[in-house]
C-alpha cells in the first residue's frame, strides 16, 4: 500500500499531522510518501492507495495551485477512478474553480471540481461539526476564513446535525465523489473518527475488518466525545 | 484636534465608572474600555497620548518582557503608565488610558508601556502610535483566534506605523521581516556552549523561503523556527544582530553590542527566558539607557510566580509550570523543560480548556502539533492525566509513544494526586492551563498533605 504526503512542509498547520503520523501505526507495513514543494508528486507516476493534503495558509495554496496545475488531468483522472484522495482543513480549496478574497481578489483554483470559495479574512467561523456519513457518526472541528459554495451537483461528505455547514445555508459540510473526501474538519480527524478510519482504509485497499492502533483507547475517546457533542454542543 | 462629543462623555462615563468599581473594590481591568468602546468604538482615536510610548507584543514571552521593562524603567526613576495588572486586548488599554487620561483626553505622564495582544495589532497600533515597538517572536498560537503565523504577521505588518522604532528578534525568520521600511534593533541568541538544542518539534513554521519557495537552511536552531538561517537559491537570510547573547555563565548572560560585551543578571537559565531578557535589554538600551542602569535593575527581576513555581512535597521536589493550552509552542517548551530536567519524574497534565470543559468540547487538535514524544523518555516513569480530556490525552500519549502502562487518567482533577506512585520519584512536574488554577491549587494542596515518600 502506498500513501503519498503532499507538501507536509507546508501543509501541516492545525494538528493534521496527526492524521498520517497515526495512519502509520495502523499500517506499518505502508509505504509512505512525504512529497515536498518543488519535488514531482509520486501520484505523477505511480498508483497509490491515498494522496493526503492538509490545511495550509493563504499564500501556500496559491503556491501548491502553481505546482499541481500540471498535474491537472492526473488529478482528475485519480478523482474518476476511485483513488482515495483525503483532503482535511482548507485544502480541498484548491480543487475548485477558483477563491474569492474580498480584499485581494480571485485566485484560479484547478478546476476539477464545481465548487468556489469565498475568503474574508476579517471573519473566522470556528467550532465543532457533527455529521453523518453513510450511517456513521463523523466528527470534528473548523477553523476558517473560508466559505465554499458547491454547485448544485456536487455530492457532500457529511449530512450535517451540528455546527457550520460549506456555508451558512449549507446544510452539508465538505465533498465527497467517489473516495474524494474534501473537508472542512481539520486536526486529527483520523485519531477522531475510528468508524471513519476503518472505512477510508476499506477503500484504500486494505482489510474488510481493519485494526486501529489502539484501537480500545481510541474507541473510548471517541465514544466520550460524541457524548459531549451530543449533550453540550449546540446546533 | 478637535474631539466629538461623545469623547467626552465616553470619558466622564468610563471614569466615574472606574470610580465606583474601585469603591467597591473591584479592579476596574477591562469592563469600563468595554462599555466605552461599545458606545463610542472610535475612542481610541482622540487620545493624545504620552510623549513616549513602548509597546511590547508577540506570541510567547511578551507579559514576562513587558514586566522586564516595567522593573527596568522603575528602577531607574521613570514613572508611567503601563497596563501590567490588566487587560492587554484593546478593551483592557482603553480601561487603562480611561483611568490615567484628564477629561480631555490628555495625560501627565509622559511615558507609557503597553503589553499589547498580536491579535489586537489592528485596533490598537494605529492609535497608540507607539514609538518603540518590541516583538518577541512570532509562533504557532491558538489556532482559534490567531489561525495561523501568516495571519498574525500580515495583520501587524498593514498597522505598524512608519515612525515606529521595531526591537525584533533576529532569530525568528517570521517576525524579523515586520515592516521592513521601518527603523529596527535586532536582538538574538548565539548558540551556547553545551546547549542541547531542540531540532526535533513537529512545529517549523519557516521551512521554506518567504521570497522564493525553497527550503531554509538553517545553521542552527535553538527550537522549533527560531534561530539563524538562510536560503541557498536567493540570498535571504537572518538579519545582522545588534544585541547578541553569547554566552551563560553562573546566571549571567553575555550580550554583545558594538563589539564590547554587557553582563546581565538572569531569572533562570532556560532559553525563553534568555530571549526574554535581551529583548527587554535591547529596549532599554535603545531607549537611552547605560550598561550599568540596566544591568543594576536587571538584578532585581523575578519570574512571575504564576508562570512557574517549586516546593518540597512527599519527599520529592514538585516544579509547576504554566504550560498554556491550545498553544503548541509554550506547551512543547515545557515538554522539552521536563525533557532535559534530570532525575526520576512523575508529570501532572491539567491542560482542558476550562470553557470548553464545562460549555462545549474543545478542539484538541493542537495536542497533535504539541511535542508530548518529548515525554516517553525511560526517566518518566508515570504521567498523570486529569480533566474531561483526558482519554485524548492518553490517545495522544499512546501516538507518541509513550508506554501504555505509565499513563494513568481521570476526568476528576482531583482525583489526580491519587494515582501518583511516588515510591521511585524524585521529581513531580506539574504542566497546567492558566485557566486550572482551582484544579491546580487542589491538587498542590494534596500533594503538601502527602507524608514524605508516601503515596496517596
Amino acid at each position: 500500500m502506498i500513501i503519498e504526503a503532499l507538501f507536509p512542509e507546508m501543509c501541516n498547520l492545525f494538528g493534521d499531522v496527526g492524521n498520517m503520523r497515526y495512519l502509520r501505526q495502523c499500517l506499518p507495513d505502508a509505504e509512505f510518501i512525504e512529497t515536498a514543494y518543488g519535488e514531482k508528486p509520486a501520484f505523477a507516476e505511480q498508483n497509490v492507495n491515498l494522496l493526503y493534503i492538509g490545511p495550509s495558509t493563504e499564500n501556500a495554496q496559491v503556491k501548491m495551485i502553481e505546482a499541481l496545475l500540471p498535474y491537472g488531468a492526473r488529478l482528475r483522472e485519480m478523482i474518476e477512478n476511485g483513488t482515495v484522495i483525503l483532503a482535511t482543513g482548507n485544502a480541498h480549496e484548491i480543487f475548485g474553480r477558483w477563491i474569492e478574497d474580498v480584499r485581494t481578489g480571485r485566485v484560479n483554483g484547478l478546476d476539477l471540481l464545481d465548487f468556489t470559495v469565498r475568503r474574508d479574512m476579517m471573519h473566522r467561523t470556528n467550532g465543532p461539526v457533527l455529521g453523518k456519513f453513510e450511517g456513521m457518526d463523523v466528527l470534528g472541528f473548523r477553523a476558517t476564513f473560508t466559505q465554499t459554495f458547491p454547485g448544485e451537483n456536487l455530492p457532500a461528505f457529511l449530512q450535517l446535525q451540528k455546527g457550520a455547514g460549506m456555508n451558512p445555508k449549507c446544510k452539508t459540510e465538505g465533498i465527497c465523489v467517489g473516495n474524494f473526501f474534501g473537508t472542512y474538519l481539520l486536526g486529527p480527524l483520523l485519531v477522531l473518527n475510528p468508524p471513519f478510519t476503518k472505512e477510508l482504509i476499506r477503500r484504500m485497499g486494505g482489510p474488510k475488518e481493519p485494526v486501529l492502533a489502539f484501537e480500545t483507547e481510541v474507541e473510548d475517546a471517541y465514544r466520550e466525545r460524541l457524548k459531549d457533542f451530543e449533550t453540550k454542543v449546540k446546533e | 484636534m478637535r474631539k466629538p462629543i461623545r469623547f467626552y462623555a465616553s470619558v466622564l462615563g468610563a471614569k466615574c465608572m472606574i470610580g465606583l468599581m474601585r469603591l467597591m473594590g473591584r479592579n476596574a481591568t477591562n469592563l469600563p474600555g468595554e462599555i466605552a468602546l461599545y458606545f463610542f468604538p472610535n475612542l481610541l482615536r482622540y487620545f493624545e497620548m504620552p510623549k513616549t510610548v513602548i509597546a511590547v507584543t508577540g506570541t510567547n514571552g511578551k507579559t514576562t518582557t513587558s514586566n522586564m521593562i516595567n522593573t527596568i524603567l522603575r528602577e531607574n526613576g521613570y514613572d508611567f503608565i503601563d497596563n501590567s495588572f490588566g487587560g492587554n486586548v484593546d478593551t483592557g488599554i482603553a480601561s487603562i488610558l480611561l483611568s490615567n487620561c484628564t477629561l480631555g483626553g490628555k495625560f501627565k505622564k509622559d511615558l507609557a508601556l503597553f503589553e499589547m495582544d498580536e491579535r489586537s495589532a489592528p485596533r490598537l497600533l494605529p492609535y497608540l502610535a507607539p514609538d518603540y515597538l518590541v516583538c518577541t517572536n512570532l509562533q504557532r498560537d491558538s489556532m482559534k483566534r490567531n489561525a495561523h503565523t501568516e495571519f498574525i504577521f500580515n495583520i501587524l505588518n498593514e498597522n505598524i506605523p512608519a515612525k515606529t522604532k521595531l526591537i525584533l528578534n533576529g532569530d525568528d525568520l517570521i517576525s524579523s521581516r515586520l515592516a521592513e521600511q521601518n527603523s529596527r534593533v535586532y536582538f538574538g541568541l548565539d548558540k551556547l556552549e553545551g546547549e542541547i538544542p531542540t531540532e526535533d518539534n513537529i512545529i517549523c513554521d519557516m521551512k521554506n523561503c518567504p521570497k522564493c519557495g525553497r527550503p531554509i537552511t538553517y545553521t542552527f536552531r535553538h527550537y522549533n523556527h527560531i534561530g539563524r538561517g538562510y536560503c541557498e537559491h536567493c540570498g535571504f537570510a537572518s538579519p545582522a544582530i545588534d544585541f547578541e547573547a553569547k554566552s551563560v555563565s553562573d546566571g549571567v548572560v553575555t550580550i554583545l553590542h558594538d563589539g564590547k560585551e554587557e553582563h546581565y543578571s538572569l531569572p533562570n537559565n532556560r532559553i525563553t527566558d534568555i530571549y526574554n531578557t535581551t529583548a527587554a535589554v535591547t529596549l532599554a538600551r535603545t531607549f537611552g539607557l547605560s550598561e550599568e542602569q540596566v544591568a543594576a535593575a536587571v538584578k532585581k527581576m523575578e519570574v512571575v510566580k504564576s508562570r512557574y513555581d517549586r516546593f518540597e512535597a512527599a519527599g520529592c521536589e514538585v516544579l509547576v509550570t504554566l504550560a498554556k493550552g491550545q498553544n503548541p509552542v509554550a506547551c512543547s517548551a515545557m515538554c522539552d523543560f521536563i525533557r532535559k530536567e534530570p532525575g526520576k519524574k512523575a508529570v501532572i497534565m491539567i491542560l482542558d480548556d476550562a470553557n470548553d470543559a464545562r460549555n462545549s468540547t474543545e478542539n484538541v487538535a493542537w495536542i497533535y502539533e504539541t511535542d508530548f514524544e518529548f515525554l516517553k523518555g525511560d526517566d518518566i516513569k508515570q504521567i498523570v492525566i486529569g480533566g474531561v480530556r483526558c482519554r485524548d490525552y492518553l490517545v495522544r500519549c499512546l501516538v507518541a509513544g509513550i508506554d501504555r502502562e505509565k499513563v494513568a487518567c481521570t476526568p476528576n482533577e482531583a482525583e489526580v494526586p491519587g494515582l501518583l506512585h511516588l515510591d521511585d520519584i524524585d521529581k513531580i512536574l506539574i504542566l497546567y492551563d492558566v485557566f486550572n488554577g482551582p484544579a491546580l491549587k487542589n491538587i498542590c494542596d494534596q500533594l503538601k498533605a502527602l507524608p514524605t515518600g508516601g503515596n496517596a
